[in-house]
C-alpha cells in the first residue's frame, strides 16, 4: 500500500507509482478523498476546458 | 466529450469507481453537467460518478498535467472538428476556461498505485476504450 505522504510528485505518474492524493469537493456537496479504501480501482478523468 | 462520458459510464462503472475532474468552478461545472452532459445522456447512468472540482489545479498539477502548446491544442483534428461544425452551421462553443490546460486519464488500483496513465497529445486525444477496459479486467 502506498504511503499518503510519498505522493508529492509533479511529473506524470508512471504505471506502478504511488497515486497522488486527492481531496476535492464534489458536485454532490461532499469531499472525496482518494486513493480510498473501497477495494475497487478508480478511473480518474481529467477534463480539459468545458465546452 | 459527452459521448465519451456516456461510453465510460456504460462500460467502466461496473468495474471501477469513476471520478470526473474539472478545473471549472463548482457552479460552472454544475451547469455543464446539468446542461451539456445530461442533455445527451441519462442522468441515472451517472448516479455513482463523482464530479470533482479542482479549481486551484492542485490535483491536475500533482498528476503532471500542465498546459499544452497552442499548436497541439489547435492541431489538425481540432481544426477539422471546428470546420465541420462551421459548415454544418452549428454554434461554436464559447470557452471561458484555459484552453491550453491538459487533460488525462488515469486508473488507480485498489492498492493506491497507478495502473494506467494516458495524457492526450491534443484536445481530442483520449485513450481507446479497449485499453481502459483491459486494465480494469
Amino acid at each position: 500500500m502506498c504511503h499518503p505522504f510519498m505522493t508529492r510528485i509533479s511529473a506524470i505518474p508512471k504505471v506502478g507509482d504511488c497515486a497522488p492524493d486527492i481531496d476535492l469537493p464534489s458536485l454532490a456537496g461532499t469531499r472525496i478523498r482518494l486513493p480510498s479504501a473501497t477495494g475497487q480501482p478508480t478511473l480518474l478523468v481529467f477534463m480539459r476546458h468545458l465546452a | 466529450m459527452v459521448q465519451l462520458h456516456h461510453a465510460l459510464q456504460a462500460q467502466v462503472s461496473p468495474l471501477a469507481q469513476v471520478c470526473v475532474l474539472s478545473f471549472a468552478p463548482l457552479p460552472q461545472y454544475q451547469a455543464w453537467v446539468d446542461g451539456a452532459l445530461f442533455a445527451h445522456a441519462e442522468p441515472s447512468l451517472f448516479a455513482d460518478t463523482h464530479f470533482l472540482s479542482d479549481e486551484s489545479l492542485q490535483v491536475y498539477h500533482a498528476y503532471g498535467l500542465g498546459r499544452n502548446a497552442w499548436w497541439r491544442v489547435y492541431g489538425p483534428r481540432i481544426v477539422w472538428h471546428y470546420a465541420k461544425r462551421y459548415v454544418q452551421r452549428q454554434q461554436l462553443p464559447k470557452v471561458r476556461q484555459d484552453v491550453l490546460q491538459r487533460g488525462g486519464d488515469f486508473v488507480i488500483g485498489a492498492d493506491g498505485r497507478v495502473r494506467f496513465a494516458y495524457v492526450g497529445k491534443d484536445q481530442a486525444d483520449r485513450p481507446p476504450m479497449d485499453r481502459l477496459l483491459a486494465v480494469l479486467d
